[in-house]
C-alpha cells in the first residue's frame, strides 16, 4: 500500500466497535465520497476508538499546520457538510459537533474559539498513556506505530539480558491489570526461573465482565502495542511461542491483531531471528468461544489445550506449570501495553507513571460513558462525576458496580475510595477489569443483585460444588425475597450461603460470585428490608401479594 | 527429594511434589474426598478435602495442593469442617432425597460423608434439582443423572486411564452433565471402569438391578484372557451381584474390561451342564442336573458314579484293546494349574499316553517354539509392565486393545509418557490410532517385513555388535539371509511403503530399550515359527533382550495358557518344560508320582485330530476345550471326533464338541473353583471360589481325581494347595511360590525359594541355552492365496466384546445382548463391487466350508481382505480356515485362506 505524503490533509474516522455500532462505517463511506469530490488530495484513515463512546461516531480532521479537530455524533448524512466547512476558509465550527482540538503540537496554529481537549471535562482528569494511540493512529499501520515510538521497546529489550528486562519491569512496580494484581516482574521471574525451558506467553484478551471494554479498545486501537508487550514478555521469560487469546465476539479486534501480526511476520519482527537477532518468536491468535470463565487464566489454558473451560486450582501457578504443563506467563492485554511503555523508556519516572495508570470502562447510568485512563489514586468520585459527568438525566446516584459483578456494588459514601487494587480490596471490592457500571436511584438493588447473581450462575463452569450449586441457590433465595415471601431469618441463611460459596469455591470467579449479594446486603440493606416488609422501594419489583 | 511438613501436629516426610492429600494419608489422617482418584490428575471440584494451611487466608483443597517444606496443616479445623458441611449440604440439595441409586448400587460415598459430618435430613440450602432423565439403553450401564454430583471421575478415568474418551462434560454450571458425544446414548467399550469408581451410584451395573445386596466379596482372578486381572466378586447367596476390579494387583490395578466386569453370569445360563435349567431336547422338556451319557442321537442323565465308571471303562477298554497310544487328552488353558497338572498326570501316569496337547497349539505354538529355539524358554521374556519401561514398543500382529484390553492400558499410559509405538497389522485396528508408524502389511507377509527391517538395521549400522559378539551365535547366517530383503523388495511382497519399513527399522534400531509384543497375527501361519525367529533375530541384533523394557513377548490368549503350558499340557515335556525324553527327568517324576511315564513324544493337537480321523487314536478325553470351533476346518474336526470310539468331554456347556461326546461330565466355572492361574507375565495368582457349583456339577479337580482312581492311579489330594505343593516339588522355578505367599499377591516365576522375589524379566545375564541363537529365515508365502475361484483373502481373529468360541460370553446376558451375532468385516470398495448393503447376509465359501453371515462394511479391513471373528458357532470362521501346518510347531494357518463371497440367496 502506497502511503500518501505526510503533508496531505487527513480525515480520521473512529471505527472501534463502539463507533461501528453507532454507524461509523456509513460515516466512513460518506467521507470517502466527500474525499473523491473534494478536488484535493485528502488521506482518509480508519482509527480505533479514542474512548468517547458517548459521542460516537467520532471523526477527526487534520490540516497540516493546524491542530486535529475532533467531531462527535457525526452522521453519514451530516459528515459532508461538516467536512466541507472544515476544509473551507470558514473552518471548523466552534460548537455543535465539535468536541475540541488537539493542541499538543506546539507548532500548529490553534483554531480560535475551539476548546483544547485538555480542557474538556472528559479528558481533563485523564492521563492517556496506554490509550494515547487509540483513535489517533491507523491500527493497521506499522509505519504509524513505529513513527509514534512503537517497536522501540522490544528493540531495546533485545539489546538487554532477559534478566535486565525483568528487573526493569519489576522496578516500575507494574502489577497485573487483569484483576489479580500480582507484580508482573515477579510472574516473569518465576517462569524464567523454571528448569523447564519450553515456555509460553499468553496475552489474555478474553475480556468478559459486563461493562468492561477497555481491553477491546486497546486491541482495536493499538494492536501493535499488545504484540510488542507480548514480544517483550516472551523474550524476558525465554518463550518462543505466544498466543493472543481473545473472545471470538471481538471480531474487529481479532481482525486488527491478525493484520498486525501478518505485517510483523513480513517485516521479520516475528518468526526466526526477530529484528535481526538470534531470537525466534512466533505469535498466534486463539479465539475463545464466549465462556466468561475463559478469562480465568487456568481455564483459558485448558481451552488452549483443547479441553473444556474449567479452571485448575492454584498453585501450581501457570508460571510454573501452565500450557501443556510448561511454564506459562499469562498477562492481561492492558498489562502488556503498559510493558511496552515501561521498557520503551529509559526514564524511570516515566516508566513508573506507565505502571501506575488504569484503564476504566464507564457505562450504565452515566452522562459520559467511555473508555478512560486515569492515574491510580484518582477517586471514584472524580472519575464518575468529573470525567463521566455524573448520573445521566435527572436521576440521582445510587451505586456503582466496580470491576464487574465480582467487585460488587459501592454506595455513594465510598466514592472517595481511590482507584487502586489495594484500596478497593480493603473495602471488600475489587478493581478487577476496571469496569464501572453506574446505577441510578430508579434501580432496586435486590433485583439488580439477583440479575448479576444469575449472571454468575450462568457463568459458572460447574466444576466445583459451591459455585455450581451455590450460585443457583442464591438466585432462588433472592427470588423469594423479591417476591416478598422470605423471612428475616432467611437473610442469615443467605449470608451463610454467600460464605460457603466464597470460602469453598475453587477459582477466583467462584470466590467472588456472591459479591453482588454480599455487597448489596452490606450497603443496601434497606432495599432488602423493604422486600421483607412486602414492598419494593423503587416499585421495580413485583413484591408482596402480586408476586407469583 | 523429600519435604517435611506438619499435619495435625504430626511431622510427616513425603516426596517433593506430593499433594497435601497424599501427605495427610501418609500421616494416617482421614481427609474425605468425592472427586479424587489416584489414577487421574487431581481435580479439586468436590471441595470435600478442604483443609486449613497456617498462614493462608482461605481453606485449601488437599487433593490439588502440592506440599511445601514447613507447611503447617490442620485437617480438623472446626471452621473448615463447618464449611465442608455446607458444601456437602449444597451437594445434597441437588441430589434425590431418597436416592434409589445409592440404595441400589451399594455405593454410598456421598452419604457416608454426609453421615460422618452429622448432616441430617433438614437441609438449609434446599432448592430445585436438576431434572435429567435416567438412561437405560445399553445392557451394561445405567446412567442416573439425577444422582450425579459432577465429580468427573468417570470422565477422567475414561480419558486418562482407558484412553477412550467416550464421555465428556457438556454444558456448564448447574446444567453441567456427563455426556456422550452430542448427548447421545452411551455407546462405548463398556469396560465399566466408570461404574466401579462412581461415588454415588449415578452409574450402576444394569445386571445388578433388583438383586439383593451382596453378603460377601471374594477376591479372585478373571477367567477370560491371559492378562490375569484381579477382581472382587460380590456375592449374595450363591449369586454374583457384581464384579469390581481389584486395586493394587499389578496386572490390572483397578481396571477390568467388558468381559471381566460384565461377563460373569454365563454360569447361570439355562444351558449350564449340571444346572437345573438344562433341558435335553424339546421333546421331553425334562430338566437335568447330572452328567450325561450318549443315548442314540441324544443324551440321558446318569449318576456321577455311573458316568465316571463309564469314562474309566471307555478309556481302559481302548487301552487294553489298542494300547495306550490309542488314547489322547486335551487339557485346558481355561483350567487351573492344579487341574492341568493332575490331568496330564492322569494321562501320562494313569493311561500311559503322551498324546497331550491343547489350544496353545493354535495360538502360540509358534511363539513358544521360536522363543525356545532362540532363547531357550517359551515364555514372555519380560512382562506387560515393561510397556512403561520401553522407549519403543513394536506390536506385531497383536490387537492388544481388543484382546488384552487391560494390558493395553499400560501401553496407552506409556505412549502418553513418550513411548513410541510401531504397529504391524493388516487391519486398521484401534492400535493404529496410537501408533507412530503403521506397517499395513498384506496378511501372511510378516517374515518379508521383518527381514526388511533387519536389512535396514544391518545396512545402517544400527546393530549392537558388542551384544552380538558377547551373547549370541549364528549372526552371519541370519544376516546373509536378510541381505536380499531390501526395503524395496520387502515392500513389493508386503505392500508396505518402503520408507515406512526404513522408518520402523530406525525407530526400533535406535531406541534405548525396544520391546516386541506379538499376538496371533504372526503365529497362526505356516511360517509362524519363522516369523517368530524374525522377531528374535531383531531383538538379538539390536541387543534388546535381558533388560527391562525389551525382549520378545507373546501376549497369551487364555487366562491360564501360560500355566497349562507350564503344567505340560503338551506332548514332549513334563511340567516346567522338562523334556520327556530325558531319562533323568522321567526318573525324577516317577519318584514323586510312583508311576511309570511313557518315554515317547506324543502327537500335537492337529496331529491328534488327523490320527482320530485315520482311526489310530480311538479315545479322547477333552477338558474344557471346544476344538470343533477353535480348530481349523470344522468339517474335518467334526468328522475326526465323530470317528472316535470313545469321547469324554468335561465342560460347563454342551459345546459343539460336547455334543459329539459319549460321556459329558459337568464341570465348574472359574468362579466356582480354587487354585492358581499363571498370567501372560508368568505371574502365578490365587483363584478362589466365589460360588458353589450347581447341583449336578462337580469341581474339575475332583472329577479328574475320581477318573484317575477308577483307571487305577491313586489320587487323593486334600485340595488344590496339596496339588500345588507337589508341583513345587517337581518344578524348581515355582518352588518358592507357596499358597501362603500368594495371599499377598501374585509372584512371577522363576521363583526358586521362599525368599526369592520372583523374576520380572528373563535372560539378564545368560540364556538357558548359553548364547542367544540367530536363525536364518526366508519368506514363505501362505499356503493358500486368493485366485479366480476364491478371490478374497480371509483373516480371522477376535472382537472386544466376545471371547474365543463364545461359549462363555455369548451366554452372558449383557454381552450376548450387545453383540448377538457374527459378521464379516469387508472394505467399502469390495462391498461396492459385490453390491452389498450394510448388514446384508452374505455367503462366504472356502475350499473347506461355507457360512452365511452379515456384512459389516468397514474401512478397518483392507481391500481384498475380509475379517471374521471366530466366536460364533452358527457362522464359524473355522468352517473356512485352512488346516495347513507350520512344519516346525504344527500351528495351523488360521490367519490366511482364500474365500469366495456373494450375497446370500433370499431365504
Amino acid at each position: 500500500m502506497q502511503r500518501p505524503p505526510d503533508n496531505y490533509p487527513r480525515i480520521f474516522v473512529g471505527t472501534g466497535s463502539c463507533g461501528l455500532a453507532a454507524g461509523a462505517d456509513a460515516v466512513f463511506e460518506a467521507a470517502k465520497r466527500f474525499v473523491r469530490g473534494a478536488g484535493q488530495d485528502i488521506h482518509l484513515i480508519r482509527t480505533g476508538c479514542l474512548g468517547m463512546c458517548h459521542r460516537e461516531p467520532v471523526v477527526e480532521v487534520l490540516i497540516p499546520g493546524r491542530p486535529r479537530v475532533i467531531y462527535g455524533d457525526v452522521t453519514a448524512d451530516g459528515v459532508a457538510e461538516l467536512l466541507g466547512r472544515h476544509f473551507s476558509p470558514v473552518g471548523p465550527e466552534a460548537a455543535g459537533h465539535t468536541v475540541g482540538q488537539r493542541t499538543a503540537d506546539a507548532e500548529s496554529l490553534p483554531y480560535p474559539d475551539i476548546l483544547p481537549i485538555a480542557l474538556h471535562p472528559f479528558f481533563a482528569g485523564q492521563a492517556p498513556l496506554l490509550l494515547a494511540r487509540c483513535g489517533v493512529v491507523d491500527p493497521h499501520s506499522l509505519v504509524d506505530y513505529e513513527a509514534s515510538g512503537g517497536y522501540s521497546a522490544i528493540r531495546r529489550a533485545l539489546g538487554m539480558h532477559p534478566k535486565e528486562v525483568i528487573a526493569r519491569v519489576r522496578r516500575s512496580g507494574l502489577a497485573g491489570r487483569g484483576g489479580g494484581g500480582m507484580l508482573t516482574g515477579d510472574k516473569w521471574a518465576l517462569a524464567a526461573a523454571q528448569r523447564d525451558t519450553e515456555r509460553y506467553v499468553i496475552a489474555n484478551g478474553d475480556e468478559g465482565d459486563p461493562g468492561a471494554f477497555s481491553d477491546r479498545t486497546l486491541m482495536e486501537g493499538d494492536p501493535h502495542a499488545v504484540i510488542e508487550g507480548l514480544m517483550i514478555a516472551a523474550y524476558a521469560t525465554g518463550a518462543h511461542r505466544g498466543y493472543i487469546y481473545t473472545r471470538a465476539a471481538y471480531a474487529t479486534a481479532l481482525h486488527r491483531l491478525e493484520v498486525a501480526i501478518a505485517f510483523c511476520r513480513k517485516r521479520g519482527y516475528l518468526g526466526e531471528g526477530i529484528f535481526g537477532t538470534g531470537y525466534d518468536l512466533n505469535l498466534h491468535i486463539r479465539k475463545g468461544s464466549g465462556a466468561y470463565i475463559c478469562g480465568e487464566e487456568t481455564a483459558l489454558i485448558a481451552t488452549l489445550e483443547g479441553r473444556g473451560p474449567m479452571p485448575e486450582e492454584k498453585p501450581p501457578l501457570p508460571a510454573v506449570k501452565g500450557y501443556l504443563g510448561h511454564p506459562t506467563v499469562v498477562n492481561n492485554v492492558e498489562t502488556l501495553v503498559a510493558v511496552s511503555h515501561i521498557v520503551g523508556t529509559e526514564d524511570d519516572a516515566l516508566a513508573a507513571l506507565a505502571a501506575k495508570t488504569k484503564l476504566l470502562s464507564l457505562s450504565g447510568a452515566i452522562a459520559r460513558p467511555g473508555a478512560v485512563e486515569v492515574p491510580m489514586g484518582t477517586s471514584l468520585r472524580e472519575v464518575i462525576f468529573g470525567i463521566g459527568g455524573g448520573v445521566a438525566g435527572d436521576r440521582r446516584f445510587k451505586a456503582v458496580l466496580v470491576g464487574g459483578p465480582d467487585g460488587g456494588f459501592l454506595p455513594e459514601h465510598l466514592l472517595d475510595t481511590p482507584v487502586s487494587f489495594a484500596a478497593l480490596s480493603r473495602i471488600g471490592s475489587t478493581l478487577g477489569s476496571g469496569a464501572l457500571v453506574v446505577v441510578d436511584d430508579s434501580t432496586c438493588m435486590v433485583a439488580l443483585a439477583r440479575y448479576f447473581e444469575q449472571f454468575e450462575a450462568d457463568a459458572s463452569c460447574g466444576k466445583c460444588t459451591p459455585c455450581r450449586v451455590g450460585t443457583v441457590r442464591l438466585v432462588e433465595r433472592l427470588d423469594r425475597i423479591i417476591a416478598g415471601h422470605a423471612t428475616a431469618a432467611e437473610l442469615d441463611t443467605l449470608r451463610d450461603l454467600c460464605g460457603v460459596v466464597r470460602e469453598g469455591s475453587l477459582c477466583g470467579l467462584g470466590r467472588a460470585a456472591p459479591n453482588p449479594v454480599t455487597s448489596a446486603l452490606r450497603h443496601f440493606g434497606d432495599d432488602f428490608k423493604a422486600h421483607l416488609e412486602g414492598y419494593c422501594p423503587t416499585g421495580a419489583c413485583t413484591t408482596g401479594e402480586d408476586a407469583p | 527429594m523429600t519435604v517435611t511438613l506438619s499435619i495435625d501436629g504430626v511431622s510427616v516426610r513425603v516426596p517433593a511434589g506430593s499433594t497435601l492429600l497424599a501427605a495427610a494419608r501418609a500421616a494416617g489422617r482421614h481427609v474425605p474426598t468425592l472427586c479424587h482418584d489416584p489414577k487421574t490428575k487431581p481435580f479439586g471440584g468436590c471441595r470435600a478435602c478442604l483443609v486449613r494451611v497456617e498462614g493462608e487466608a482461605r481453606p485449601v483443597a488437599a487433593c490439588t495442593r502440592p506440599v511445601a517444606g514447613g507447611m503447617v496443616v490442620r485437617t480438623d479445623d472446626a471452621a473448615v469442617r463447618a464449611l465442608v458441611t455446607g458444601i456437602v449440604q449444597l451437594q445434597l440439595s441437588d441430589h434425590p432425597e431418597h436416592c434409589t441409586a445409592c440404595a441400589a448400587s451399594g455405593h454410598t460415598e456421598l452419604h457416608d460423608l454426609a453421615a460422618a459430618l452429622g448432616i441430617g435430613a433438614d437441609n438449609p440450602f434446599a432448592g430445585r434439582r436438576r431434572e435429567q432423565p435416567t438412561e437405560d439403553t445399553n445392557p451394561f450401564i445405567i446412567r442416573d443423572f439425577s444422582a450425579c454430583i459432577a465429580c468427573g471421575k468417570c470422565i477422567r478415568i475414561c480419558d486418562e486411564v482407558r484412553g477412550v474418551m467416550a464421555i465428556n462434560w457438556q454444558g456448564r454450571g448447574f446444567g453441567l452433565k456427563v455426556a456422550a458425544p452430542f448427548d447421545d446414548v452411551l455407546d462405548c467399550e463398556f469396560c465399566g471402569h466408570c461404574v466401579d469408581i462412581c461415588p454415588t451410584g449415578a452409574l450402576r451395573e444394569k445386571l445388578a438391578e433388583g438383586l439383593p445386596a451382596p453378603d460377601r466379596a471374594v477376591k479372585t482372578i478373571c477367567g477370560y484372557c491371559g492378562v490375569g486381572c484381579g477382581m472382587l466378586v460380590q456375592v449374595a447367596g450363591n449369586r454374583v451381584v457384581r464384579v469390581t476390579a481389584e486395586h493394587g494387583n499389578p496386572s490390572n490395578d483397578g481396571a477390568l474390561c467388558v468381559k471381566g466386569k460384565f461377563g460373569y453370569d454365563f454360569g447361570d445360563h439355562p444351558d449350564r451342564l449340571g444346572g437345573t435349567g438344562l433341558k435335553l431336547g424339546a421333546t421331553t422338556g425334562e430338566r437335568v442336573a447330572a452328567p450325561l451319557v450318549r443315548d442314540g442321537d441324544g443324551f440321558r442323565p446318569v449318576s456321577w458314579d455311573e458316568a465316571l465308571d463309564r469314562v474309566a471303562q471307555g478309556l481302559l477298554g481302548i487301552k487294553r484293546a489298542h494300547g495306550p497310544r490309542a488314547l489322547a487328552g486335551f487339557p485346558s488353558a481355561k483350567c487351573t494349574n492344579e487341574e492341568n497338572y493332575l490331568f496330564q498326570k492322569l494321562l501320562r501316569a494313569g493311561l500311559e499316553t503322551n498324546h497331550i496337547d491343547h489350544c496353545t497349539r493354535l495360538c502360540h505354538a509358534a511363539s513358544t517354539k521360536g522363543l525356545q529355539m532362540a532363547f531357550g524358554t517359551g515364555a514372555m521374556t519380560n512382562a506387560t509392565d515393561d510397556f512403561a519401561l520401553a522407549d519403543v514398543v513394536f506390536a506385531v500382529g497383536t490387537n492388544t486393545i481388543e484382546n488384552h484390553p487391560v494390558s493395553a492400558l499400560k501401553l496407552k499410559e506409556a505412549i502418553r509418557k513418550g513411548t513410541r509405538l510401531i504397529v504391524a497389522d493388516p487391519r486398521r485396528i484401534e492400535m493404529v490410532e496410537w501408533a507412530d508408524i503403521w506397517l499395513d502389511l498384506q496378511p501372511g507377509t510378516n517374515a518379508a517385513l521383518l527381514l526388511g527391517m533387519l536389512h535396514v538395521i544391518l545396512a545402517e549400522g544400527l546393530a549392537d555388535q558388542a551384544f552380538i559378539a558377547a551373547r549370541t551365535e549364528g549372526f552371519d547366517d541370519a544376516a546373509r539371509a536378510a541381505a536380499r530383503y531390501t526395503p524395496e523388495f520387502a515392500a513389493r511382497i508386503t505392500g508396505v511403503d518402503p520408507q515406512k519399513i526404513i522408518d520402523a527399522a530406525r525407530l526400533y534400531g535406535r531406541a534405548g530399550n525396544a520391546a516386541i509384543y506379538n499376538g496371533m497375527g504372526i503365529t497362526q501361519h505356516t511360517s509362524g515359527t519363522d516369523n517368530m525367529l524374525c522377531l528374535t533375530n531383531l531383538a538379538l541384533a539390536t541387543g534388546n533382550v535381558g533388560r527391562p523394557g525389551t525382549g520378545v513377548n507373546p501376549l497369551r490368549g487364555q487366562n491360564n495358557v501360560q500355566g497349562s503350558c507350564d503344567m505340560a499340557g503338551v506332548p514332549a515335556e513334563l511340567p516346567g518344560y522338562q523334556p520327556i525324553l530325558d531319562p533323568a527327568v522321567r526318573a525324577k517324576f516317577t519318584g514323586v508320582w510312583h508311576a511309570g511315564i511313557p518315554d515317547w513324544i506324543g502327537k500335537t493337537l492337529t496331529e491328534i485330530t488327523d490320527a482320530a480321523l485315520a482311526g489310530e487314536i480311538k479315545g479322547l478325553y477333552v477338558l474344557g476345550e471346544n476344538p470343533v470351533l477353535s480348530d481349523p476346518d470344522v468339517t474335518k474336526t467334526t468328522a475326526a471326533l465323530g470317528n472316535l470310539d470313545f469321547l469324554v468331554v468335561q465342560d460347563i456347556f454342551l459345546t459343539e464338541t460336547a455334543k459329539l461326546a459319549h460321556v459329558v461330565l459337568p464341570g465348574t466355572t472359574f468362579l466356582e473353583k480354587d487354585g492358581t492361574f499363571t498370567n501372560t507375565d508368568r505371574r502365578v495368582q490365587r483363584v478362589r471360589a466365589a460360588l458353589a457349583p450347581p447341583e449336578g456339577a462337580l469341581r474339575d479337580l475332583d472329577i479328574i481325581q475320581a477318573v484317575a482312581r477308577r483307571v487305577g492311579l491313586p489320587m487323593d489330594y486334600d485340595g488344590p494347595e496339596a496339588v500345588w505343593n507337589e508341583i513345587r516339588q517337581v518344578w524348581p522355578d515355582v518352588a518358592g511360590i507357596g499358597y501362603r505367599r500368594l495371599e499377598e499377591g501374585g509372584i512371577q516365576w522363576p521363583c526358586p525359594a521362599e525368599d526369592h522375589p520372583g523374576t520380572p524379566f528373563l535372560y539378564a545375564d545368560t540364556f538357558p541355552i548359553g548364547r542367544g541363537r540367530f536363525h536364518p529365515v526366508e519368506f514363505i508365502p501362505p499356503r493358500e492365496l486368493p485366485d479366480t475361484d476364491y478371490p478374497y483373502m480371509l483373516t480371522t481373529g477376535r472382537w472386544l466384546l466376545h471371547y474365543h468360541t463364545g461359549s462363555m460370553t455369548r451366554r452372558s446376558r449383557g454381552i450376548g445382548e450387545a453383540l448377538p451375532e457374527g459378521f464379516v468385516e469387508i472394505h467399502p470398495d469390495d462391498a461396492a463391487a459385490l453390491g452389498l448393503a450394510p448388514d446384508q447376509p452374505v455367503t462366504v465359501r472356502s475350499r473347506r466350508g461355507t457360512i452365511t453371515v452379515r456384512a459389516l462394511i468397514s474401512p478397518r479391513s483392507r481391500p481384498g481382505v475380509v475379517f471374521i471373528p471366530f466366536h460364533f458357532a452358527e457362522a464359524a470362521a473355522n468352517a473356512l480356515t485352512n488346516t495347513a501346518l507350520d512344519e516346525k510347531c504344527k500351528i495351523p494357518e488360521l490367519k490366511v485362506c482364500a474365500v469366495h463371497i456373494a450375497p446370500a440367496p433370499e431365504p
